[in-house]
């Protein structure tokens, strides 16, 4: 297949970038107080998909003839690889892919650009990597920019917060139809395809203001044609409009009508779980009267049941029933609340459970090796059993030792059933050992 | 394309293209090879040319090969340094056979890989020194700070780091160097893990030579594969001041 169409006409240059006069502007003022060397606070670019960011900030390096460092999802983005590649980037100077040495002296820079940060995966592949953006940001000599769709993902957490103070923001507006079909139009020219304006036209509108999309649908539509014209666009057919989690929450919160929650959990990519969670944990902000809230809960309580339903008898088509009952919490309120615009967070019942989890583990371990010699299933062992158990462990120290040896507990199992120093159990425990090997 | 040379140079080219990158594009024709990359933070090149002489045996029009090193240097290591290896590409597969045991590895697109352009650096000064003194020079700055200074005068060269606490340095004299061109004296400062990971692997060469700038990237220049092939490292220094 032929290289993608949006990578072709990315544009090379600030100048061939449609819209967003206002923030190119800004970009281009930022880039020449580097010029003048003048240390510069980072950017963070922030707006919807498609609306020209990334392009921007390549076009901006290619227009001020700055070497490029660009770091996206696609790439692991851990503290370590981050150092490794920004920092070292940031503190040195620069060689191009096109055989310049670019020193800052004689005004030579390299851009280093952070894609889609509002995606860095905390505490799975990206450990770390907020932190290393921030320690980059530190010692930079050279120009960094942040982009992201969602600017409050990119500035939650401690570090976060610190890339808030850090850096400034310029918002990029998602491109309005009559600029897309500008665009969209001077491609065809170059392509050699006659285009019916309106067929343009519902390209444009589908994309709602997301010009990658547009361009990847007409190339798509056009693909082995000569012209295109509205029947043909036809074949397309509405482009999905995904529901997050977030605004569908906020929805749910907020309407007066149950279709509209409907609507709004529909086409969402989460469990009725998970829904039924966001909901629970940012109603009580939301709603004040206490019969709303009865009401609500009374709802969502029978989602449970039903999810539990589906569960033990796995028993799928029971999800749409908790939905409904999820659902149903829009019409537990008697009037709307006219609560100021504000954040919703993250269950806190998920976050708790992951930073228990390694507790929980090593719970479930110690009960199932102890369950081993007891002859008593892990359930049993955890509640009947590990109470009285830690206890002598703990009191008596050849059980202890003994056990030790026996079950083989590490330090942290050790750790969960007594207060005493594990290094000093586990020599105690090497002794019997060599006394029973002994015989 | 089916090409034989000493497992230990083979070892060595990969080391040295592994300081830098992961996959590297090989480019053959019928003289000889050369590889050219630059690292992920774009601070660093590597140019390796090595002449058909530097292989035992050579047979191969124009080819480009795109590479994972890391799967060469894992299956080099069962290889002994005296052993030869027969490289063949047929395909989309290169195939490495060493005595009885073969292994053959999917290349990689060798058009996703981009092959940088290297800029040609006037520098002022120049020192050949012996391979032993530059690695020691350098591997005397580890844990003393994150960067190494050289310098060169007309009458000596300097390889010196200075942390908060601790200093290393390595002095040259005149008389101790192979050879000296040195109008007034020069220096610059570099990322020193870079230099650190380049000196562990540079290993069959005599001599290193180095050009050098103020304030400007560092060139270095050595032998490979018994004199046939050559290795040019270029640095950039620091950004200094602001």
């Amino acid at each position: 297949m032929d290289i993608p169409w949006v990578e072709k006409y990315r544009p090379k240059s600030l100048r061939d970038i449609v819209g967003n006069n206002q923030a190119i502007a800004e970009l281009k003022k930022w880039a020449m107080e580097w010029d003048k060397g003048k240390r510069q606070k980072p950017v963070i670019l922030v707006g919807k998909p498609g609306c020209g960011k990334s392009s921007a900030a390549r076009a901006l390096a290619n227009d001020m003839r700055w070497g490029i460092i660009e770091l996206n999802a696609s790439d692991v983005r851990n503290e370590e690889r981050i150092k490794s590649i920004a920092l070292v980037g940031a503190v040195n100077e620069t060689f191009t892919d096109d055989g310049r040495f670019l020193s800052t002296k004689e005004g030579g820079r390299k851009l280093i650009i952070f894609d889609e940060a509002d995606n860095l995966y905390e505490g799975k592949d990206d450990r770390g990597g907020k932190k290393a953006i921030v320690e980059t940001i530190r010692v930079s000599k050279q120009p960094i920019i942040l982009i992201g769709n969602d600017y409050y993902s990119i500035i939650k957490g401690t570090w976060g917060a610190k890339l808030r103070s850090m850096c400034k923001v310029v918002k990029f507006k998602s491109l309005l139809p009559s600029q897309m079909i500008k665009v969209l139009d001077r491609i065809c020219k170059i392509e050699g395809i006659m285009c019916d304006k309106e067929a343009l036209r519902i390209i444009a509108s589908n994309a709602s203001g997301d010009m990658r999309a547009a361009i990847n649908d007409l190339q798509a539509l056009s693909m082995g044609k000569k012209a295109l014209r509205v029947e043909d666009i036809k074949r397309l057919g509405n482009r999905d409009d995904r529901n997050e989690i977030y605004s569908s929450t906020m929805k749910i919160l907020r309407t007066m009508k149950f279709d509209h929650a409907r609507d709004a959990i529909r086409n969402i990519d989460e469990t009725p779980d998970f829904v039924s969670m966001w909901v629970e944990e940012n109603m009580p902000k939301e709603y004040k009267r206490v019969d709303d809230l009865e009401r609500a809960y009374k709802y969502l309580s029978r989602a449970d049941v039903f999810l539990g339903r589906v569960m033990r008898r796995q028993h799928y088509a029971l999800w749409s029933y908790a939905n409904d009952m999820i659902c149903a919490v829009s019409v537990a309120k008697m009037d709307k609340y006219d609560m100021h615009e504000r954040y919703l967070s993250f269950p806190e019942w998920i976050k708790n459970m992951s930073r228990s989890k390694e507790k929980r583990d090593i719970r479930e371990s110690v009960s199932a090796k102890v369950g081993r010699i007891y002859h008593a299933s892990p359930g049993v062992t955890k509640e009947k059993i590990i109470p009285y158990f830690r206890v002598i462990y703990d009191m008596n120290s050849e059980v202890r030792a003994l056990y030790t040896y026996v079950l083989r507990f590490n330090e942290k199992e050790i750790g969960f059933l007594t207060d005493k120093n594990p290094e000093k159990v586990l020599k105690e425990s090497q002794k019997i050992q060599r006394e029973i090997e002994k015989g | 394309m089916r090409v034989k040379m000493d497992v230990k140079d083979v070892k060595e080219i990969t080391n040295l293209l592994l300081t830098l990158v992961s996959e590297a594009k090989f480019e053959f024709n019928q003289s000889g090879m050369s590889v050219k990359a630059v690292d992920a933070a774009h601070i660093a090149m590597i140019v390796l040319d090595i002449s058909k002489e530097g292989f035992i045996e050579f047979e191969s029009e124009d080819a480009e090969i795109g590479v994972d090193l890391e799967k060469i240097k894992s299956m080099l290591k069962i290889a002994k340094s005296s052993d030869v290896v027969e490289i063949s590409k047929e395909g989309s597969k290169l195939t490495f056979q060493i005595g009885n045991l073969t292994r053959s590895m999917a290349l990689i697109d060798a058009s996703a890989l981009t092959v940088p352009k290297v800029p040609n650096i006037g520098l002022p000064a120049k020192v050949v020194i012996k391979r032993d003194d530059f690695i020691n020079g350098i591997k005397a700055a580890d844990n003393i700070s994150d960067s190494i200074t050289l310098e060169v005068t007309p009458t000596e060269f300097e390889m010196y780091s200075v942390g908060d606490e601790d200093v290393s340095k390595l002095t040259l004299p005149k008389d101790m160097v192979k050879e000296i061109e040195c109008a007034e004296p020069v220096k610059s400062t570099y990322p020193l893990d870079y230099l650190m990971k380049l000196a562990k692997a540079i290993e069959s060469t005599e001599y290193v030579t180095v050009y050098l700038g103020k304030d400007y990237p560092v060139k270095i220049v050595f032998e490979i594969s018994k004199g046939n092939g050559k290795v040019t490292y270029l640095l950039a220094p620091r950004i200094e001041g602001e």
